[in-house]
């Protein structure tokens, strides 16, 4: 502090507040009954505080609003608002005033105020009076930089500046992989954890998907437009909560039957998050591209379409596999079934299934039963290609569940 | 082309740093790289303030390094009167601009705060210095403490009740005739006429402040015999078997008999044979039906007093129809003394009432002692701003209420309690505890209770809670317990209450006593304590419904009692829910919260505009606007066109606050306006659209405003939450805001009591 006392005196002040939103002030009730000692005395005194709600003096939540206490969090995504004012504390007017906001990032400067151009004069007591917005693009340290230079009635010409320093924050959001189907499906799971100290309304969390996919939400219990959501009746964030949300995305039609050949890294959305805090302090937050490494299917890829999800124990049932030639040469296939302990397979083990061009797909229908009751793990499916006599096995294809028809 | 001369007169400050738009334009164009701008900590930045910033633009990176450095480390405000004149400030409280900055450095710090509430803890630690001069004097030397009292002691002289053997006070009264003597109203219990003097029943006190107030004339004649002076004396709980002797003369015993169960005010009456003259109101006339009636009914078993006759009835000559008062007074009682208690505290009831034992045997494990632990509250915050701030000549004229100051009495503690010295109160409260023996250091030693000191305590605790001297009120609040002991019941004193049935602690004790964890970081325990208050309240309705006494018992109510007594209790029940809704909006637990505050509509149809709003309110804190809308539609689709004035208010505040979440305060400030335009006076609206201003960058006017509000009108503005809006647009006005807070402290000093809450004004 002392260095500032043998600073030469500024005629102009500069102030800074950040406008978070206000808050509304929450009251004590204490009450007691008439017959108690105070009488309606509590009451009364309850009845005259401006802040109570009247006529319910007991509800603590009032609606006076009072401004805001303190700078708080601020995180990617949110606005950052700050009034800015300058104000002449002495005793002469001021000429040719320019205020100048700029926000520093690690990245980049802003320039954030709303007029560039200097105030002609400014009197005793009067204010030169900013607000500004900003909606912060960036993590890290930002500093706010304020500038002002003014002339004085000597013609004098004083700048002077001062620094804000803030650290922006994000949420948490974490892209979890899900496990490679043996479907054309994607399922995609994205943690947000809640890492303000406030409560967080989550207004939208959605992916957008990219051309090739669609979306659906599994968010909510029923579907339809009113099914209820997963996370119960209230749409909010505690501090430190998490929470996962699940997409399934499928490839359209038209990129369906490429599906089986796309490989490597293939862009399926980006998700898109707005959050609201106290009183509708609003965030919004889009992640990149999200990217999906396509599972690695071999030369071979077997995927079921069609198979009953229970099935009565010793009793044949249809399955029916999709077998998609993924290498670069054709192959001519033979399929072989063995039996496991309790997977047993009808027909004709080591039959031909002719040849099979690059890209192109056969469905295979075959028949199974089991011998064991349970959930049970379809197995032993063998592939050999001739032209290379390399076999491939396909082991824990699915799972059927095996139940004991009620004997009547 | 101009020579500029900076202010720190830096030789290079040259051509770069024109007062012209743009001129800024290095900064704007130099990116600066990554590591340099936010390198921050680098020891080679801590230079001192020089704004030494217009140089060629090479240095300009390392000089804005500079100033970052700077500005984060200490203020660069060019006059920073304020940081210099005021004391170390509160970590909680900073808010300057420049202390923000170093706010931000420690992100963690931020949030400390969330609601003006939240701010008052502080005080809390004065009350630990209790002086010595506290308790003791009170005690020990009656005739120090006569100068509390001596002002009103004219005609107006008091004794303190329940004296052991009061036989041996007259004597002692005519003796004591010169002796100053402490006075203490409030356990006095009787106006005794001075005919029972004869009776060798000296009755004790007799003067109490409602009897003046109520019938004058009479008691001046009753009181003004007794102006003698008797030690201060608190007993335990006298034996009344000699009152009820031999004669039917009078009813003694009622002279024991807690008073303010009439309605209109707290009396401290109870001698129901007072000579009052008839029509001198029901100050007198009420509460006399009440003891007589109690009196009547001596056995426990029958719980609801059936008017036997007895010897006693010759008191009733003088009123009409006293019975008829008397039952429904002890309905009265009744319905609001009921209270089920433990099983295990049952059982001791029972036992005592069937006199299988006396209360003498009952563990002291089971009894309740409390006594002071806090002595000498009495610390005005505001004077001591003012010996600060404005200067010891300004401070001395600052005139508040002390508890020396008022009557002794529960009349002076009501004059402090709306004075708002609730401090003073406090302190007062401290002082009546005393007389009765439950003063400082007493706590853990026998007690007796009588309604009487169960009020002050309840009303000592209640103040310290309104203080938000949340740990005092906890510590005091110990010795009860969980308000179920044995002898905080009317059973457990067949004799001194006979008849007499429920609890003596009221109600509002045990519901204060259930909220308080919740201002400790103990919500938990709050919602416990609550839960059992709802469930006893719930099978007390129970009881009413099925054709029962509200405490299980086979009493046949006629058809209106019942009905009132459904009506009570079904309003404790929605207090216990709405002290349950806040405790779990405290929490935070938004969804039980909401719950509960809807479930209360159906007690309190009347509220349910207002519950309604409250609950969007809930919503818009949390961020869900949409929500927030459909309750706020609910509540216009209930507030039909020309309804009452607050339902129009209400719909409108509720659309100001929906804009405000959108961000549009423009709309939100018009709304406001129209709030004002059927209600000019709402304090809230009017406060509201001047925080509006602000966030539209109208800081002067949102300031004239308020400013104006607080000046015409100071009784509903000299509030916390408007102070606080003020002081902090002062900040950001200009560098002289520690004046502008003095003049506010100054407007605060002529109008607040000793209770007010100055941390609103940030001066310190």
């Amino acid at each position: 502090m002392d260095v500032n006392q043998t600073k030469q005196e500024h005629l102009l002040a500069l102030k800074v507040m950040r406008l978070t939103k206000p808050t509304l002030f929450t009251n004590l009730p204490v009450t007691c009954e008439e017959r108690d000692l105070p009488g309606d005395l509590f009451g009364q005194l309850m009845r005259q505080d401006p802040s109570t709600i009247k006529g319910a003096e007991t509800l603590m939540l009032g609606e006076m609003l009072t401004l805001p206490q303190n700078f708080g969090n601020i995180f990617l995504g949110e606005t950052f608002s700050s009034y800015i004012s300058v104000h002449n504390d002495s005793t002469q007017i001021v000429k040719e005033i320019l205020v100048k906001a700029d926000l520093q990032t690690s990245s980049q400067r802003l320039n954030l105020s709303a007029s560039n151009s200097a105030v002609a004069e400014l009197k005793p007591e009067c204010c030169i009076d900013d607000v500004i917005h900003h909606e912060v693009k960036e993590i890290g340290t930002h500093i706010l930089v304020c500038a002002v230079s003014y002339t004085t009635q000597l013609g004098e010409k004083l700048y002077f500046r001062k620094f804000f320093k803030f650290q922006v924050n994000m949420l948490v959001i974490l892209l979890l992989p899900t496990p490679a189907l043996q479907t054309d499906e994607v399922f995609l799971e994205a943690q947000i954890q809640n890492i303000t100290t406030s409560p967080m309304f989550m207004e939208k969390v959605s992916l957008e998907p990219t051309i090739m996919y669609n979306v659906t939400e599994l968010n909510t219990v029923a579907s339809g437009d009113d099914g209820e959501s997963t996370f119960g009746k209230m749409s909010y964030l505690q501090p430190m909560d998490t929470r996962q949300y699940l997409y399934c995305l499928k490839p359209k039609a038209e990129y369906a039957e490429k599906a089986g050949v796309i490989k490597g890294v293939t862009m399926i959305g980006k998700l898109d998050i707005v959050w609201r805090t106290n009183l509708g302090e609003k965030g919004r937050l889009q992640t990149s591209q999200l990217q999906r490494m396509a599972p690695g299917y071999g030369d071979i890829r077997l995927s079921l379409e069609i198979i009953p999800d229970t099935v009565n124990l010793e009793e044949p049932f249809d399955i029916v596999c999709k077998i998609t030639n993924c290498s670069e040469r054709t192959m001519d296939l033979v399929v072989e079934m063995c039996n496991t302990r309790s997977i047993h397979w009808c027909g004709i083990s080591g039959r031909q299934l002719g040849k099979l061009s690059p890209g192109g797909s056969l469905l295979v229908p075959l028949t199974i039963f089991s011998s064991v009751q349970g959930l049970q793990s379809i197995s032993g499916l063998r592939l050999t290609d001739t032209f290379l006599k390399r076999t491939y096995e396909y082991d824990d294809i699915a799972q059927v569940c095996v139940i004991c028809p009620k004997t009547t | 082309p101009q020579e500029l001369e900076l202010n720190d007169g830096d030789p290079a400050a040259s051509s770069s740093e024109p007062a012209a738009p743009g001129s800024l334009a290095p900064f704007k164009d130099n990116i600066l790289p990554l590591e340099d701008s936010i390198d921050l900590g680098g020891a080679e930045f801590a230079t001192p303030h020089e704004d030494s910033s217009a140089t060629p633009s090479e240095s300009l990176m390392d000089r804005l390094n500079d100033q970052m450095m700077e500005s984060v480390m200490i203020s660069d405000s060019p006059n920073n009167s304020e940081e210099e004149d005021v004391a170390p400030i509160d970590s909680f409280l900073d808010r300057g601009e420049d202390e923000r900055a170093t706010e931000k450095d420690e992100g963690k710090e931020a949030e400390m705060i969330q609601g003006t509430t939240d701010i008052k803890i502080f005080v809390e630690q004065q009350n630990n210095i209790c002086s010595e001069e506290g308790p003791t004097e009170q005690m020990n030397t009656p005739e120090e403490s006569k100068d509390i009292v001596s002002p009103q002691s004219d005609n107006e002289s008091l004794y303190v009740s329940g004296c052991e053997e009061p036989e041996s006070q007259s004597p002692q009264e005519t003796e004591s005739k010169d002796q100053p003597v402490p006075v203490c109203t409030i356990f006095s219990q009787s106006a005794q006429p001075k005919s029972l003097v004869a009776d060798g029943f000296q009755p004790t006190l007799i003067k109490s402040p409602s009897f003046s107030m109520g019938s004058d004339g009479a008691n001046d004649d009753t009181a003004t015999p007794h102006k003698q002076n008797i030690p201060l004396m608190c007993q335990p709980s006298p034996s009344l078997s000699k009152f009820f002797t031999d004669n039917g003369q009078v009813n003694p015993a009622s002279d024991f008999f807690d008073s303010f169960t009439t309605p209109s005010s707290f009396i401290s009456i109870s001698n129901p044979n007072a000579e009052v003259p008839p029509g001198t109101g029901m100050a007198a006339g009420a509460p006399t039906a009440e003891h007589q009636l109690s009196s009547t009914s001596s056995s426990i078993s029958t719980p609801a007093p059936l008017p036997t006759l007895s010897p006693l009835q010759a008191v009733f000559s003088g009123t009409d129809d006293p019975f008829a008062t008397a039952l429904s007074l002890s309905e009265v009682d009744r319905r609001h003394d009921a209270w089920l208690p433990s099983e295990e505290t049952r059982k001791v009831l029972i036992s005592v009432a069937t006199q299988q034992y006396s209360p003498a045997y009952v563990e002291s494990s089971r009894l309740t002692m409390p006594g002071l632990k806090f002595d000498n509250l009495q610390v005005d915050a505001v004077k001591d701003l003012m010996l600060r701030f404005v200067g010891e000549q300004a401070a001395m004229k600052r005139q508040v209420l002390t508890a020396s100051s008022v009557e002794q009495s529960f009349s002076g503690l009501k004059q402090l309690v709306s004075s708002k010295n609730w401090r003073a109160a406090v302190d007062l409260t401290g002082r009546l505890l005393t007389a009765h023996g439950q003063g400082y250091g007493k706590a853990g030693q026998a007690a007796s209770h009588t309604t009487d000191s169960l009020q002050l305590w309840f009303v000592r605790l209640a103040l310290f809670t309104k203080l938000n001297l949340f740990q005092n009120a906890e510590l005091e609040f110990e010795p009860f317990g969980n308000l179920d002991q044995p002898d905080l019941y009317y059973e457990y004193y067949p004799a001194v209450y006979p008849g007499k049935r429920g609890s003596m602690v009221p109600f509002s004790m045990r519901l204060l006593h259930a909220e308080l964890p919740q201002y400790l970081a103990k919500p938990q325990e709050a919602l416990d304590r609550l839960h059992r208050l709802e469930t006893i309240c719930l099978a007390i309705l129970d009881n009413l419904e099925k054709g029962l006494a509200e405490d299980g018992s086979m009493v046949t109510l006629t058809q209106e009692n019942r009905q009132a007594s459904l009506k009570l209790w079904r309003s404790r029940l929605s207090r216990v829910m709405y002290s349950m809704a806040n405790c779990l909006l405290l929490m935070k637990d938004y969804v039980l919260a909401v719950e509960t505050y809807r479930s209360i509509v159906q007690y309190e149809p009347q509220q349910r505009v207002q519950l309604l709003s409250g609950i969007g309110r809930i919503f818009l804190q949390i961020g869900d606007v949409k929500m927030a809308e459909r309750f706020f539609q609910d509540v216009e689709k209930g507030c039909q066109k020309g309804g009452p004035l607050s339902d129009a208010t209400c719909v409108l505040m509720n659309r100001a606050f929906v804009y405000l979440s959108q961000n549009n305060y423009t709309e939100a400030h018009a709304t406001f306006l129209e709030v004002l335009k059927i209600d000019p006076t709402n304090p809230v609206a009017n406060n509201n659209a001047a925080v509006c201003l602000l966030y539209l960058g109208r800081l002067k006017e949102s300031l004239g405003q308020l400013e104006g509000l607080v000046q015409q009108d100071p009784a509903s503005y000299l509030h916390e939450s408007v102070l606080f809006n003020l002081t902090t647009m002062y900040e950001l006005e200009s560098s002289r805001s520690t004046q502008k807070k003095q003049a506010l402290l100054e407007a605060v000093a002529c109008r607040e009591g000793d209770s007010f809450n100055t941390q609103c004004l940030k001066l310190a």
